[in-house]
């Protein structure tokens, strides 16, 4: 705040400096004494500092390593010196004008943590490199450490969209090559960029540039990545290699997938990769039914055989094989007779042979005999608490009750794959609160990731038991809206001025049942919008100076549209004087008193107290504008500098009052 | 004297390059000079044509030479109402000192060492407020230098390199100014002045880049019986109008390591004239002087506050 004013003066200053001068002896009485107390230690000497990384997301196998800072948000910073007990502060001034703060722990091992809450820096400009300088106070000197540089990004980060392998192998070798395809969405018009990470197949992987091409598409960016599995320097032959891709922005942003896996073999025998049960999917096999198995390896070509003997102890005869592509096979059993054999799960060896004669059995292929024993049984399911409206970030609770007749072990789990396309069981926490009841928890993802809107979309609940018996409830059903109304609040005319401190806003927002209006980037409230009209209008309280409104619009459930446009209204407040930054002559003062004025006084003083030039206006008046073409009270342009404003009023009641405010004039 | 020939002509050149450039009576904008010291604050600075040790690099060089020891001061300030305006100040200077003989009673007495020669080196900072958050400061780094010359009369020069910058588009610049200093005795008083901005030259982002107003400071001083000594002093317009003009006193105790100092001072002599008042104590501890300095404005702009720290070296 610049201007700070102050009641009538006495026309006595003697007396007020004696006063002023009995105040400053005790100023300097304390400062003698702070210094006499000061805690000693020597120059602070500066070891690290860093900003602690961002809390893991929920999404899986995408972790965020680092990002930008944004607006509202809080951060914190570590700073190791080489003692505990200094005074440690972080000047945040580069970073959205905040101020020196101090920290807020001191470790006692020379740790100090500072944590920051960012004020609103959207209109800040993005920066990769922004300075946090820190300072430690030691009794004897001082130590600045100026390189510490986080980055300012309030425009997002790359959105994950797909990765995956291009080829489905799933086995590799020495010398294949992999190629993977990975699509990012920017944030804004930010470039991404790409890297691999491939050390847990080949520690030493270094990433190469070159073997990245890089498409646009439409807005996102489409990368491919070769890499040729070099002969040396691999890992030990195992399944399941996780293989990552990081995308990276100019804003610090650093976001990890690493959702691919990949085998590795460096040996010569058939490897299997999984077995799947096609037909029957659902339950436990029965005599008669015609078995339908894929079973994957690692290439094709290979002569592949099923034993089913501990199935049914081979009445069904022997099975057929089709080699398909990609390494699958298709294998075919009619089974036989299971008379006297009991329900229980059995194991399928599954042989593979390559032309070379050598081979692999695997035997961790179960299938589950069952002829009579009854599945699981629904017993009763229900949504916690009241509503079943949800949109995206609410969170969804279920407790459901299964039962087994025989008494064979049950595993449940959601399938809200109709809400939630990505859906995948584990991303939901399913907790056994007694025996036989469950409760599922699921946190909707961001409206992104969600199904269209819609009333009644299934939440099925899927129940299993050891003999591969699988049984569904889709009795639960939510409605979803995630949608926001289409467009934003449109406000009619503004005034670029207000003369009141309260401004009736009006405006148009469609579809929407509420607006909420902000002012200077502060939430101030929600008005209702008329239902058909969809009009909306409010009363606005407006602060001294420039006001910044803008507003978004919100459905009934709180879908919200993004903020609509900003519109400025100056408001000169009760008492208010105005002039331009920097003044040059010809331009004006405009001193403002809304309860009215019958004197208005306005002196220019330069730093050393000189009268420059004084304005005086009466009568009766709420505002009095003062024009002045840079020239002093001889009639010679004044220099261009730093000089201070006096501006005193008198009221109709007949009180003044004094202000003194600062101006920079400038006389080109 | 050969040393001190090529010093004399630096003086007189300065001077009649000055005399060539026309004078007027205008008021200071940018890079005014502010009282930087509490001690010179406190005598409302109608002594800052004399100066004294270490403060003088900022005031009249001559100064050094007088209370002459090697020093270091800093102090800070908060200008008028509601700490619009602060102001810093630091200075350092070294003394050259000359050992003198005298001849008396038939032999050699030699006399304490005087300074012959010294030279200093000061910074001052100004920053201020303006609306909007936007901010104005200005630097000087100051080189100052001063010597004896013939008859006890005292010269110094100084050169100010100044630099003003604000984050107001366009509005910032920088350039130099040339300052020079004269003191002496004269019938029991010391007298002296201080002719600032003589020389100068600005360039401005965009205003005119017109040279910084010249102003003159003198001053005299005489001590009293019990401690005291009484200044008077003036500050005048480049066209030697007066500006400002005013007395006052200091008093030193004998027995305790505290002085004090209070001025009077008036303005706007020749149409309404207005006073304002200044006081300050100081309190000096082994080599170090702690002073706090106090002006009233009588233009309501509010009161100067300004503390100071001075160090003393052997």
């Amino acid at each position: 705040m610049n201007s700070r004013p102050h009641g009538p003066r006495t026309k006595f200053p003697n007396l007020r400096s004696i006063g002023a001068i009995s105040r400053s002896l005790l100023c300097l009485l304390l400062t003698g004494l702070t210094l006499g107390v000061t805690d000693v230690e020597g120059q602070p000497v500066h070891v690290r500092t860093v900003l602690k990384p961002p809390p893991t997301g929920s999404t899986p196998h995408v972790r965020v390593e680092s990002k930008g800072v944004g607006a509202f948000e809080t951060i914190e910073i570590v700073s190791r010196w080489d003692s505990a007990g200094y005074k440690v502060f972080a000047d945040f001034a580069s970073l959205d004008d905040g101020g020196l703060e101090p920290a807020v722990i001191d470790s006692g091992n020379g740790s100090y943590l500072f944590q920051h809450t960012t004020g609103d820096i959207t209109e800040f400009i993005d920066g990769s490199s922004v300075i946090i300088p820190i300072i430690a106070i030691g009794s004897r000197d001082t130590t600045t450490w100026r390189t510490f540089a986080v980055c300012r990004n309030t425009s997002g980060m790359p959105r994950h969209i797909e990765t995956h392998i291009v080829d489905e192998k799933r086995v590799y070798r020495p010398g294949d090559t992999i190629v993977v395809e990975s699509r990012w969405r920017p944030a804004g018009y930010i470039p991404v960029s790409i890297e691999a990470d491939y050390r847990s197949l080949a520690p030493r992987f270094q990433h190469d540039p070159g073997g990245v091409t890089t498409t646009r598409d439409h807005r996102d960016y489409v990368f491919t990545i070769t890499y040729q599995i070099p002969g040396t320097g691999l890992v030990e032959e195992q399944n399941s290699i996780p293989l990552s891709v990081i995308a990276t922005d100019p804003l610090c942003s650093r976001i990890r997938y690493d959702g691919m896996r990949i085998d590795l073999r460096t040996g010569s025998a058939p490897a299997p990769i999984a077995h799947t049960l096609v037909s029957p999917a659902d339950r436990g096999v029965r005599e008669g039914d015609a078995l339908e198995v894929v079973s994957t390896w690692d290439a094709t070509g290979y002569e592949v055989r099923a034993d089913f003997t501990g199935l049914d102890n081979g009445t069904g005869g022997s099975a057929s094989v089709l080699d398909a592509d990609s390494g699958r096979y298709v294998v075919r059993y009619n089974v036989g007779s299971l008379a006297g054999l009991r329900d229980q799960t059995v194991r399928i060896p599954i042989t593979a042979v390559n032309r070379l004669g050598d081979s692999f059995t695997d035997l961790g292929f179960q299938i589950c005999r069952n002829q009579a024993t009854p599945g699981p049984l629904h017993v009763q399911s229900e949504l916690l608490g009241e509503r079943t409206l949800f949109h995206p970030g609410d969170t969804l609770k279920i407790v459901t009750r299964w039962t087994s007749p025989t008494g064979l072990k049950l595993t449940i789990e959601p399938d809200l794959s109709a809400l939630v396309p990505s859906f995948v069981p584990s991303q939901a926490v399913t907790t056994e609160i007694e025996p036989g009841a469950y409760r599922i928890v699921f946190k909707l993802p961001g409206r992104d990731n969600l199904a269209r809107d819609g009333p009644g979309i299934p939440a099925v609940i899927v129940a299993r038991d050891e003999l591969c018996s699988v049984s569904r409830f889709d009795g639960i059903r939510i409605d979803l809206d995630k949608t926001a109304p289409a467009t934003v609040p449109i406000f009619d005319d503004l005034p670029a001025e207000s003369g009141s401190r309260v401004l009736r806003v009006t405006g148009t927002s469609q579809d929407a049942s509420w607006v909420a209006l902000l002012r200077n980037d502060v939430f101030q409230f929600r008005t209702p919008v008329e239902p058909g009209t969809f009009r909306f209008e409010a009363d606005l309280d407006l602060v001294n100076g420039v006001n910044k409104i803008n507003a978004w619009a919100e459905d009934e459930v709180g879908n919200k549209t993004p903020l609509g446009q900003s519109h400025h209204v100056s408001y000169v407040g009760d008492r208010a004087t105005r002039y331009p930054t920097p003044f040059v002559p010809g331009d004006a003062f405009v001193v403002h008193d809304s309860g009215g004025m019958t004197e208005a006084r306005l002196a220019v003083f330069n730093l050393q107290g000189d009268r420059v030039i004084d304005f005086r206006k009466d009568g009766s008046f709420l505002e009095a504008k003062f024009a002045w073409d840079g020239r002093d009270v001889d009639g010679d342009l004044a220099q261009p500098g730093y000089y201070l404003i006096r501006v005193q009023r008198r009221a109709a009641d007949g009180k003044t009052s004094t202000e003194v405010n600062s101006m920079l004039f400038r006389n080109d | 004297m050969r040393a001190r020939a090529p010093f004399s002509w630096l003086l007189l050149c300065g001077a009649l390059l000055a005399a060539a450039c026309q004078a007027r009576a205008e008021r200071a904008g940018a890079f005014p000079h502010i009282e930087p010291w509490p001690s010179s604050l406190a005598l409302g600075g109608l002594a800052d044509g004399l100066g004294g040790g270490v403060e003088a690099v900022l005031l009249n060089p001559t100064g050094m030479l007088h209370e002459p020891t090697r020093g270091l001061a800093v102090s800070h300030a908060s200008l008028f109402e509601g700490n619009l305006v602060n102001h810093q100040a630091a200075a350092f200077c070294w003394v050259r000192y000359e050992e003198k003989a005298d001849w008396a009673g038939g032999r050699f007495r030699s006399s304490p060492d005087q300074a012959s020669s010294s030279l200093g080196i000061g910074f001052t900072n100004l920053s201020g407020d303006l609306p909007d958050t936007n901010t104005y400061g200005e630097i000087e780094i100051s080189v100052a230098y001063a010597r004896k010359m013939l008859q006890g009369v005292q010269a110094g020069a100084r050169v100010r390199v100044l630099q003003a910058r604000s984050t107001v588009d366009a509005s910032g610049g920088g350039g130099m100014a040339l300052d020079l200093g004269l003191s002496g005795r004269l019938a029991g008083f010391r007298v002296g002045g201080v002719a600032r901005s003589l020389v100068s030259a600005i360039n401005w982002d965009r205003s005119l880049d017109d040279p910084l107003p010249r102003a003159y400071d003198v001053a005299i001083e005489r001590p009293a019986p019990a401690g005291i000594v009484l200044v008077a002093g003036a500050s005048l317009y480049g066209d030697w109008q007066p500006r400002r003009a005013g007395v006052g006193a200091r008093f030193s105790a004998t027995s305790l390591p505290i002085s004090f100092s209070a001025g009077s001072a008036w303005r706007d002599l020749d149409a309404d004239p207005q006073a304002d008042l200044s006081a300050g104590v100081g309190i000096r501890v082994r080599s170090f002087r702690f002073d706090y300095g106090l002006r009233t404005s009588p233009e309501e702009l509010g009161e100067i506050h300004r503390f100071g720290l001075q160090i003393r070296f052997p």
